[in-house]
């Protein structure tokens, strides 16, 4: 390279930089433009915005859209965080006050708090919502509102044809087949696994043992990857968790393995809510309490099947429900 | 890139193998393998069909159509021979997409609203196929505008069946009508993580260039910063960055004020900066090293001191080097930027991962698509702006 390169030379670089400087100043209006704050309510009340998060997955993504229009129905101005991340992500959230309301599971709560973990009162549901209620309240100000009478509990699924042709309908034929040396691939996430009232519990309860190889775990707990690959077979997978409120099972062709002696811990979908938010907006328990209550295990189910199978988005899904229920006109 | 001023003998050949190599694989690909699947829902397997299966004249209208631009490429048809050739791979692609619509429309007619006709692995390579022959055919062609129309033509063709409601009922546009409510948000945001975080490494990085290019201690450490900065996997730095910010956002009231916490943009634009840095630093520290001394002296030699040295001679020769590090930068932190789905931070990696979660391949493309198109007309951009600034950075690609 020469520095001799004549007036052309210097006019391209010139052009150069400017297009350069454009492409800095796009980069600014991006950021500036980037609020994505929903203004679709009509009487706004003064007061601060709802953040509203959720999981990154169906459920949680509809029951988050029904909060968020359910509060713009009622003039609170509110925000879509939903679909924000894994639970972790979403407990920060909270706690950080990056979002000030989301879907929890009450079971959830004894992950949250030093020395809860497998304790028995997480497997009632009415002890459980008290404890995590209680907790959540004195330590962090956050608080459980009215939860969906609803068990999204952990389960154990397998294909309709390998329960016909092994008759498993309980978890005592589940023990009994293990027991007996039947080929077992087990898809499950790595908590569950851990959990003395996961799988551990199920072990313990009905008297059988997994090796290591016959587990397949993922690092998070979304069950539409694990029944998608119980469902195809994907790697020899042929039992799998699944939740309560999963909806495509019978589409799937896959049934649910009994669970006699009560294991598992409750799970029931709960709207959480920063204190603060709720001296700002002292209504919102009030207008969340009967759309939660009305949410059965049957209806989540419906729900969750028209997310899961592609019929509807889930903020669609959301308004049809609210609307067929008369919670919204 | 074919040159496209004099045309020789050798190009000409080579311009008719890339075409004939295109129409070929888009044939074979179309006569034997699966072009589209047909699932009853979103989640369960489907029934994979070639071309001629799944819709009956039309397929075989499409194979005539490749054998045809097959044929094409072999004739010579003059000077207007490149603009015939692009044109017809153009329609041939446009008859594959839609008959596919056509028959996702059937398909929808029996299993409802839930039913969903993907794309398969014959589409895919009839896609290249279309692509290798446009490419061909924009070399063949010797006018600005010629090439012009033979780039558009596809775009055009496929809009205008977009439009005539054709494809509404392939599977990806149903996942794109799900999506679409908060496309335009997490596109833009997208947008900002790439561009902001490269502008940020513009403005770091330069000056540590020129530091490092100064200084061998300055070169140790930052490039031994930056190439420590490399190894980490982005999932992992994103996680690592959390508790630091979310404690940094906790005890200092300025952070808080403007929102630097654990969650959110602030960690996704760290990561991103820390990799678009090394990129830009390292061409700007070699650009500078390599310019001749001669040339430097000679800028002594007329009384430049040191900081006109670098602002007149310097950093001019160093341009296009340092330019095409930026281009890398900004390629990289558009596909980098889908890990702000994992700290809440959204963008275009939302889409993707609701869609993986669903396990639903239409869906990850409503998210993935447009990341490639992204870091395409970025990197065309910037590639643009080099030839602009005369020099050439390819070398240090």
């Amino acid at each position: 390279m020469t520095s001799d390169q004549g007036e052309g030379y210097q006019m391209k670089r010139l052009l150069a930089v400017l297009t350069m400087l454009a492409l800095v100043a796009v980069a600014s209006a991006c950021t500036a433009t980037n609020s994505g704050v929903d203004d679709g309510g009509v009487e706004v009340t003064e007061g601060p915005t709802v953040r509203v998060g959720s999981m990154l997955d169906s459920e949680g993504t509809v029951l988050g859209s029904m909060v968020i229009q359910m509060l713009e129905a009622n003039g609170i101005p509110t925000e879509d965080r939903t679909k924000l991340g894994t639970p972790d992500v979403v407990r920060a959230a909270l706690l950080e006050g990056e979002i000030d309301a989301t879907i929890d599971y009450t079971g959830n709560g004894q992950y949250y708090h030093e020395g809860e973990e497998g304790l028995p009162r997480w497997k009632n549901a009415a002890e459980a919502y008290t404890a995590i209620a209680q907790l959540d309240q004195e330590i962090y100000d956050i608080a459980w509102l009215a939860p969906a009478p609803a068990n999204n509990s952990e389960f154990i699924a397998t294909t309709e044809d390998l329960s016909e042709t092994e008759s498993l309908v309980t978890m005592e034929d589940f023990a009994d087949y293990v027991n007996a040396g039947g080929a077992v691939k087990l898809i499950g996430s790595q908590k569950w696994v851990d959990n003395p009232l996961g799988l551990k519990g199920f072990e313990e309860a009905y008297g059988f043992a997994l090796r290591d190889d016959q587990l397949v775990t993922l690092a998070t707990g979304n069950t539409a990857e694990m029944l998608a690959a119980l469902a195809r077979g994907t790697d020899g997978v042929n039992f799998s968790l699944t939740y309560g409120t999963d909806g495509q099972l019978a589409d799937l062709g896959l049934v649910v393995l009994t669970d006699t002696k009560d294991v598992p811990p409750v799970y029931e979908p709960t709207p959480v809510f920063r204190g603060e938010i709720l001296e700002a907006y002292p209504q919102i328990a009030a207008i969340l309490e009967p759309v939660f209550l009305s949410l059965n295990q049957s209806k989540l189910q419906e729900l969750n099947a028209k997310v899961a199978l592609g019929e509807e988005e889930p903020a669609a899904v959301a308004r049809a429900y609210l609307q067929d229920n008369g919670f919204l006109e | 890139m074919l040159a496209y001023s004099g045309a020789g003998a050798a190009q000409r050949s080579t311009a008719a193998v890339i075409g004939i190599t295109g129409s070929s694989l888009g044939l074979l690909a179309t006569l034997a393998l699966p072009f589209v699947s047909f699932r009853p829902n979103r989640i369960v397997d489907g029934t994979a069909a070639t071309a001629i299966e799944a819709f009956g004249p039309w397929g075989w209208i499409l194979t005539i159509g490749w054998l045809a631009l097959g044929a094409l490429t072999l004739m010579p048809l003059g000077r207007f021979g490149g603009l015939t050739r692009g044109v017809s791979a153009s329609v041939v692609l446009a008859i594959g997409v839609g008959a596919s619509g056509c028959a996702a429309i059937d398909y929808a007619a029996t299993q409802g609203s839930v039913a969903r006709t993907s794309f398969s692995v014959a589409f895919y390579l009839s896609l290249l196929g279309a692509f290798l022959v446009l490419y061909a055919a924009a070399g063949q062609t010797p006018y600005r505008i010629g090439r012009l129309v033979i780039w558009t033509a596809p775009v055009l063709l496929l809009a205008t069946l977009a439009a005539s409601g054709v494809l509404a009922e392939l599977g990806i546009v149903r996942e794109w009508a799900f999506a679409k409510a908060t496309f335009a948000r997490e596109f833009r945001r997208h947008m900002a993580y790439a561009l902001g975080a490269t502008a940020g490494a513009v403005a770091l990085g330069i000056p540590f260039g020129i530091l490092s290019a100064r200084d061998r201690r300055a070169e140790t450490i930052v490039m031994g910063a930056l190439n420590l900065g490399q190894v980490f996997p982005a999932l992992a730095f994103v996680g690592l960055m959390m508790p630091i910010l979310g404690a940094l956002g906790d005890r200092v009231a300025l952070f808080d004020a403007i929102g630097i916490s654990g969650i959110g943009w602030a960690p996704v634009f760290i990561v991103l900066l820390v990799y678009a840095l090394f990129p830009i630093t390292r061409n700007t520290l070699v650009a500078i090293r390599q310019i001749d001394p001669a040339v430097l002296d000679t800028a002594r030699g007329m009384g430049m001191g040191r900081w006109r040295s670098l602002a007149e001679v310097e950093l001019p020769l160093a341009f296009p080097v340092v330019l095409a590090g930026i281009r890398i930068a900004l390629v990289q932190s558009t596909a980098g930027a889908i890990i702000a789905a994992f700290v809440g931070g959204g963008g275009l990696g939302t889409i993707m991962f609701f869609g993986l979660e669903q396990t639903s391949m239409d869906l990850v493309l409503v998210g993935v698509l447009p990341i490639v198109a992204l870091a395409l007309v970025f990197d065309a951009g910037l590639r643009a702006v080099e030839r602009m600034a005369g020099g050439s950075g390819e070398a240090y690609a």
